[in-house]
């Protein structure tokens, strides 16, 4: 019997540890090692660094829609055999609010990021003191940085979104949160890039990251938007040398070998000499996009888009000049003098943007693994090529942009034509003779006319790039005149299509998607 | 709720007016007598006792006559005898009784079926469930736990996921309760719940790994299945889906028996699918040449084999072949399975050792599964009043598979037809005879199946600890407390190494890879109960218990994947270059509090009820999802059923024909939680940002989340005529599952594009009928078994009365208001356009703006726009059957028994994904002989569409083209065998036999097998993305009892 009393002693003793342990407060909040909670996150200096590098995370992310609605509507781009019905219909203009491609939830996590990542910087500053509120207020400036950028492209792609800056952590908490208009959205992200940037010091060290120049330059396109063009120039030319000439520098490097900036196995690690900001990628990291798989006909690639007749054939009527004539540019009216080579834009054409492979066209920037006319594109799997979002050419034909609204016509083309600097060359040249063209001549400088030569020159040089209908918007919205977006837009299509298209896109409401539903 | 409180009055009316009748309670003198159920002799010595009461046991004499004197006319009398079930046989106020006893073996429902929480004579079933058991003799005849059950319980709908070896049946009790939880049944072995018993997400595509296929069926002894919710509900969370219960043998006390079992099988080669003859093919591919626009010039430069003759030697004997590659890849398979078992003991203990070993084919070359298996049960009585068990089960699979399903590229089920017939398996020489090694895939870019089956590796190693202990006490009369703690452990390896020989590069530029799956996990669960048993005034019996339960669930995932080792000698992960690395770990905890009460009132009223809370990680902070138990969210489960033994009332007592009628109701609710763990907070997980690492917020949290609940009615009869030689059992349920758990769209500023809600409500409901009879006549004994399942399921409201589409592998599947959950949605395809006349006046165009033609497709148009787009998606078709269920019948004499088990399912339809590819080629791939009567000209009248290189119209598309009638009869099993009763020598009994599998299949459907799962989802019901078919095969046992 004592035996009995015993065991049932030990039973009770059993019960009453299980319920201790059930009673436990955490025993229910269980949290695996692989996931951080909202609440335990932002407690480490360490986590300051984690959370913006998760922010730059979500920004590799946004690189696949950023590209179909940004190039594929364009006038350069027509889908290809391999275009799924979305795709198919973005790049034909025709999308629905039921096209994946017009869902802003990706844009929204990486805005909703940073709100959570400022509200959690600035916590991490009260109650850690190692973390210090002068590093604090950098790390908060490039956050807000990251969220101005993600509003822009918001602005740019819905006009009208919602826009707040408190962060979301429960789908319980959605309040009815009203879209403001693009223009008010744009003024806001401007504000933030403006503060942004005034905490942040001139440094080309990282270019994978927003930094002076790169906010400068987003600063400046979100002035130009709002038509703030005295605004725009200041904001630009902070980092623009002021010695006339030097202003018009582009890379030398690139001089004859403009792809090599897209060439992995010429650049290798010193990638990207000229671009200013870009965001990285890794392929054994599974940090991938799909504009490899898009644009290419073999391997993993489903060929879904391709170059328009109207894109190819304006690379092969551009003059060039005769090699190493540089020195004809000797003051502005000058051009006339120098001697004319072949024709076709030979260095950013064929094997550069676009290739030719039997009775495909291809995109070819993304593919590109080695320079000098062979097709040799990069092993497939590797879907990581940087993205550029801002290069030297963004801020040379932004200058040219901002001195054409501020109606100094000759200037602006200069950007583009280029400029001689006696005693400096090779450096000084603009767009056109950095690939040895034949300056665009007018014989009359308007502005209209100016910008005309500016759009065309884009369409040379940033072609497939994820910026030609961004480009082309904010061209026509800026200018007020729709047609320089729909003429162009419209000559992709069949003729029998292109009235339609144009007259559709003759109004501004059509250039902005719809929301996802 | 109302229909709670009406029982419940109903109820206690009916005990006021029994309460009233005062003969209850006083003693009185029985005479009774004891008979064999069949012949009617009586049976002398049959040992004779009250339930529940002590009492001097007491013999009947040689007339099977007895007499005693009972405390009440309303006590049970037990009478039982070796060789005889023992019968329980309730006096409802009778004083002369004749008791019919059954031999063993016999299914007249009188068995002690063993619930988890008690033993329950089967007259007492208060509650809908069902049972197949298996007789000591007859153990381990089926090929698998599934094999046992499935046809053979109502409301059990067990369809196999394929033909390969182990993969088992896709259990569902009473429809799919759930769209996005949990629809399986929860198993329990032993009284141990086991989860997630089917993992899908092998990276051996299309194979499902079935652990209950790892239990051994010849350690079995029952399989009882709990249906409604008075059954369920005291699982809680795990019961939505309903129970299943598996009791494995265990020791005598006595003797010591030794069984040795010896099983070889014999698996024929399932049929071909009729293919295109390498010439056939050839016509076919030249045509598809010139359709792609091709001058003769072209063709002979891509294609120069076309026109080479015996002189070119290799070159054309490569190409000169009429290869039948699904016979290359097919065999008849072999297979053996060895079991023994030692079962003994004494007054105190009580053990079974079991040791099994099996090497099972697959009818395709290379596929098989080794499996060992050890179980050791002991149940120990230390003390008087207490007693200690164990369970402990242990096995260790080795499989190798091959891909099967959707994903094609490696499946060599798939790539046997689609492989051009005028390749060879071999390369040629200049003679064309066959050189050694495999070819690989020509200009077809299709790799060799089998190179695939023979130079892959498709491995999974699985290793699975189920144990359990338990310690009985008992405290007092009547009470006693039981401890339960298990553990479930498990480590399954996944590798899988695709060398170069024989294969084309893949889409990623790979030309061999290697890929490796860890998965561990563990389960560790202890429950404690405490229960109550008594009778009062002999009349009253009460049962109750108390119990909570802890369970810690921890799971990881490790996965690696390298590529281009050096040579195919090079199979593991560290040879090759490193493409990805990934992994997970997850925990849940649970606690869960349960309280059970049953009370019977003179063996004729009974009424349960109970209640259980449970409380789990995947809710803890969900802020309104239930009671606040230790400050956390509890879901509570209660339930209620009444059952009403009809024939214990006066005018059914003396009624002989009627052995027994009852009537049955239960209502009650249950719950289903089954969401990815952590959704009720937001979380952030690692990224990396280029080199550096992040960390990203990758879930958003949903507090308003609470459990999906599953409303539960039942009513119910049975009855038994006729010396239980006819019983009859039928219910009728309703589900009604409210707030369900689903994936809905949430406004994209979270960030994330859908999270869980509760929203949606659906229902099941359905009547099941089952029939038994039994009989004898002379040395025949003969039994008959059917049942039918008529079960509806109807989703009844959305949120926001949107439909949810959801794709499986490029199908989709669609959930609307009004109808079943899981259609087929696609296109309606009204017929081959015959002429371009015909095509031009229906004017459409594809969704990129193509012109539909002749010989293509016309589809219905839902939206009149002339152009075919998914807004003219529409439902054609619907995978649940209208009824389903199954049939037996068994007959024995003497010392031969045969018996035989059919299963249907009628209703049902199938959408054939295979023939939708074997019909309409995109590229140069083979196809079935159907194309013989595709479109060719205008004119032609046919449902086959014309060929054309690419698809450009899409004519393979999901369309009601492909939907077929599923309908099937199969017989599953047909079993002759021969005991040999005769003890010889140290031989106690022997029995040897012969089964037949799947002997044959009456169905219109067109595919190779009407039956499989592709997986457990309602959405994934019904594609025929291809699997291995079920084989008929071939069993030939002996055992030999030592």
């Amino acid at each position: 019997m004592k035996r009995i009393t015993k065991i049932t002693a030990f039973f009770i003793l059993l019960a009453a540890m299980q319920l201790s342990f059930s009673g436990c407060s955490d025993y229910f909040d269980v949290v695996s090692e692989d996931k951080v909670t909202a609440d335990n996150n932002y407690t480490k200096e360490i986590d300051a660094i984690a959370a913006i590098n998760g922010l730059y995370g979500l920004m590799q992310d946004l690189v696949d829609p950023l590209w179909v609605v940004g190039e594929s509507r364009g006038e350069l781009t027509l889908p290809a055999r391999g275009a799924d019905k979305y795709q198919f219909d973005m790049a034909m203009n025709q999308a629905n609010a039921d096209n994946p491609y017009t869902d802003y939830a990706p844009f929204y996590r990486l805005i909703n990021g940073c709100n959570g990542a400022i509200e959690g910087l600035t916590r991490l500053q009260d109650i850690n003191q190692d973390y210090s509120e002068d590093v604090m207020k950098v790390d908060v400036a490039e956050v807000m940085a990251i969220r101005a950028w993600a509003y822009y492209k918001v602005a740019q792609i819905w006009n009208n979104a919602p826009y707040f800056t408190r962060f979301i952590s429960s789908v319980d908490k959605i309040d009815s949160i009203p879209a403001v208009s693009g223009d008010t959205i744009i003024a806001r992200a401007a504000a933030d890039m403006a503060y942004a940037r005034s905490l942040t010091t001139a440094n080309y060290a990282n270019r994978g990251q927003f930094n002076y120049y790169s906010m400068s330059y987003f600063l400046a396109e979100m002035y130009l938007w709002l038509g703030k063009n005295i605004e725009a120039r200041d904001a630009i030319i902070s980092f623009v040398p002021s010695t006339p000439g030097w202003e018009l520098r582009m890379e030398k490097y690139y001089q004859k070998y403009w792809v090599d900036q897209f060439s992995p196995t010429r650049l290798n690690t010193t990638a990207q000499y000229s671009w200013m900001q870009y965001i990285r990628f890794d392929a054994n990291r599974q940090q991938k996009h799909n504009i490899l798989r898009w644009t290419n006909n073999r391997g993993d690639g489903i060929y879904a888009f391709k170059p328009t007749k109207v894109a190819i054939e304006h690379w092969n009527v551009q003059p060039q000049m005769s090699a190493d004539l540089y020195g004809y540019y000797t003051n502005d009216n000058d051009y006339i003098a120098i001697p004319t080579g072949q024709t076709g834009d030979i260095w950013r054409g064929n094997y550069r943007s676009y290739l030719i492979d039997g009775k495909d066209t291809l995109i070819y920037k993304y593919l590109i693994n080695s320079n000098l006319g062979t097709d040799d594109r990069k092993e497939s799997y590797k879907n990581d090529m940087d993205f550029c979002i801002v290069r030297d050419a963004h801020y040379c034909l932004l200058l040219a942009e901002i001195n054409n609204r501020l109606g100094k016509t000759q200037e602006a083309l200069r950007f583009v034509n280029g400029k001689a600097w006696p005693g400096a060359q090779p450096a000084g040249y603009g767009i056109r003779p950095r690939v040895r063209l034949m300056p665009v001549m007018l014989s009359a400088y308007t502005t209209e006319k100016v910008d005309s030569v500016i759009a065309d020159e884009r369409a040379l040089e940033l072609a497939y790039e994820g910026n030609r209908w961004f480009d082309l918007v904010r061209m026509a919205k800026t200018t007020n005149n729709p047609a320089l977006l729909a003429d162009r837009i419209a000559s992709k299509y069949a003729p029998s299509q292109r009235e339609a298209i144009r007259t559709r896109l003759m109004n501004s409401q059509n250039w902005y998607l719809p929301k996802h539903k | 709720m109302r229909l709670i409180i009406i029982l419940m009055c109903l109820f206690s009316s009916l005990c006021l007016v029994q309460g009233g009748n005062k003969a209850a309670s006083d003693s009185v003198k029985v005479n009774g007598k004891v008979v064999d159920l069949f012949t009617g002799k009586p049976i002398a010595d049959v040992s004779i006792s009250l339930r529940g009461i002590r009492s001097q046991t007491i013999q009947t004499d040689k007339t099977g006559a007895f007499s005693l004197v009972a405390p009440s006319a309303y006590v049970t009398v037990v009478a039982s005898f070796p060789g005889y079930q023992t019968k329980e046989f309730p006096l409802f106020g009778s004083r002369q009784i004749n008791i019919k006893l059954a031999k063993e073996g016999l299914n007249v429902g009188e068995s002690l079926l063993s619930l988890p929480y008690s033993s329950l004579y089967e007259q007492n079933v208060n509650g809908s469930l069902a049972f197949a058991t298996q007789s000591q003799e007859k153990i381990g005849e089926k090929r698998g736990l599934q094999q046992m059950i499935s046809g053979t319980i109502s409301g059990l709908q067990a369809t196999a996921f394929s033909g390969v070896p182990d993969e088992g049946a896709n259990l569902n009790v009473r429809g799919q309760n759930s769209l996005f939880m949990k629809t399986t049944p929860l198993i329990v072995v032993d009284g141990f719940p086991i989860d997630n018993t089917v993992y899908e997400k092998s990276i051996i595509n299309g194979n499902i790994y079935n652990y209950l296929s790892d239990l051994n069926v010849k350690d079995v002894e029952s399989v009882v299945v709990l249906k409604d919710a008075a059954a369920t509900a005291i699982y809680g969370t795990q019961g939505a889906n309903g129970v299943i219960l598996v009791k494995t043998s265990s020791g005598t006390s006595g003797k010591t028996y030794l069984d040795v079992d010896i099983q070889t099988t014999l698996g024929e080669k399932f049929k071909d699918i009729p293919m295109l003859s390498g010439d056939e093919y050839r016509a076919n591919f030249q045509d598809l040449l010139y359709k792609q626009g091709n001058t003769d010039a072209e063709i002979a430069q891509s294609y120069p084999f076309l026109y080479n003759n015996a002189s070119a030697g290799a070159a054309y004997w490569r190409y000169a072949n009429n290869t039948n590659w699904q016979d290359e890849i097919k065999r008849n398979s072999f297979s053996t399975d060895y079991h023994l078992s030692l079962r003994g003991g004494d007054g105190t203990s009580k053990y079974l050792f079991s040791v099994g070993y099996k090497n099972q084919e697959g009818e395709i070359t290379g596929v098989d599964v080794q499996r060992f298996n050890a179980r050791f049960n002991l149940d120990f009585r230390m003390m008087k009043r207490l007693s200690v068990g164990t369970r402990i089960y242990y096995s260790k699979t080795d499989k190798n598979l091959a891909d099967q399903g959707p994903v094609t590229e490696n499946n060599p089920f798939y790539l046997s037809l689609m492989k051009p017939s005028l390749l060879s398996v071999h390369g040629k020489s200049d003679l064309g005879e066959d050189l050694p090694g495999y070819e690989a895939g020509a200009y077809d870019n299709l790799n060799n199946p089998l190179a695939l089956l023979s130079e892959a590796d498709n491995q999974i190693a699985n290793n699975w600890l189920l144990g359990n202990v338990f310690i009985n006490l008992d405290i007092a009369k009547g009470l006693s407390t039981k401890l339960n703690m298990g553990l479930d452990w498990r480590n399954m390896d996944e590798n899988r190494f695709l060398p170069s020989k024989g294969r084309v590069i893949d889409s990623n530029g790979f030309y061999r890879s290697s890929e490796q799956q860890l998965l561990k996990s563990n389960q560790m669960w202890v429950e404690h109960t405490v229960s109550y048993t008594g009778d009062f005034a002999f009349v009253h019996h009460f049962d109750a218990l108390l119990g909570y339960n802890v369970k810690v669930q921890n799971s990881k995932r490790d996965y690696g994947y390298s590529v281009n080792a050096p040579s195919d000698d090079f199979r593991g992960l560290e040879s090759g270059t490193k493409i990805s690395v990934d992994g997970e770990k997850n925990s849940v905890t649970w606690f869960s509090m349960f309280a059970n009460g049953n009370y019977s009132l003179m063996n004729k009223y009974f009424l349960n009820g109970g209640v259980r809370f449970d409380g789990s990680s995947l809710f803890s902070q969900a802020q309104n999802a239930g009671m606040q138990i230790f400050s956390y969210p509890f879901a509570a489960a209660p339930y209620v059923g009444a059952t009403w033994k009809i024939k214990g009332e006066p005018f059914l007592r003396n009624v002989s024909f009627i052995n027994d009628c009852k009537l049955r109701a239960s209502l009650g609710a249950s719950v289903n939680q089954q969401i990815d763990p952590y959704q009720t907070q937001t979380y952030y997980q690692s990224k990396y940002y280029y080199n550096i690492p992040g960390l990203v917020i990758q879930g958003i949290s949903n507090k308003d989340l609470k459990w999906e609940t599953t409303r539960k009615l039942n009513i119910g009869g049975d009855i038994a005529l006729f010396n239980n030689a006819i019983r009859l059992t039928a219910d009728y349920f309703v589900h009604n599952t409210k707030d369900m758990l689903l994936p809905t769209q949430i406004d994209g500023i979270t960030g994330f594009t859908s999270a869980w809600v509760n929203g949606g409500e659906m229902q099941n409901k359905g009547l099941e009928l089952a029939l038994n009879h039994v009989g004898q006549s002379g040395a025949f004994t003969w039994n008959l078994g059917a049942n039918i399942t008529f079960a509806k399921n109807k989703i009844t409201a959305l949120p926001g009365s949107a439909d949810i589409i959801t794709d499986y592998y490029g199908y989709k599947s669609l959930a609307r208001v009004g109808q079943p959950a899981g259609l087929f949605y696609g296109y309606k395809s009204l017929g081959v356009f015959s002429t371009q006349a015909e095509a031009d006046a229906a004017n459409l165009t594809g969704d990129k703006n193509q012109r539909f033609m002749a010989g293509d497709f016309h589809y219905d148009e839902v939206v009149k726009d002339n152009r075919i787009d998914q807004n003219d998606m529409q439902v054609i078709g619907d995978p649940n059957p209208d009824f389903f269920g199954g049939f037996s019948a068994g007959i024995s004499y003497k010392n031969f028994d045969l018996e035989s088990q059919f299963a249907y399912s009628y209703g049902g339809e199938v959408m054939n994904v295979l023939r939708s590819k074997l019909e309409v080629a995109s590229g140069y791939e083979n196809q079935s002989v159907a194309v013989r009567s595709a479109w060719r000209a205008d004119g032609d009248v046919t449902s086959v569409p014309r060929t054309n290189f690419g698809d450009p119209m899409n004519n393979g598309r999901a369309s009601s083209n492909w939907v077929e009638d599923a309908s099937y009869l199969k017989l599953r099993t047909l079993t002759l065998a021969y005991n040999f009763n005769k003890k010889v020598a140290f031989v106690r009994n022997a029995r040897i036999y012969l089964t037949g599998c799947n002997l044959f299949t009456l169905t219109k459907y067109i595919g190779l097998d009407p039956e499989f799962s592709t997986g457990v989802s309602p959405f994934s019901r019904g594609y025929d993305f291809g699997l291995m078919p079920q084989s008929r095969a071939w069993m030939v046992g002996i055992k030999l009892g030592l």
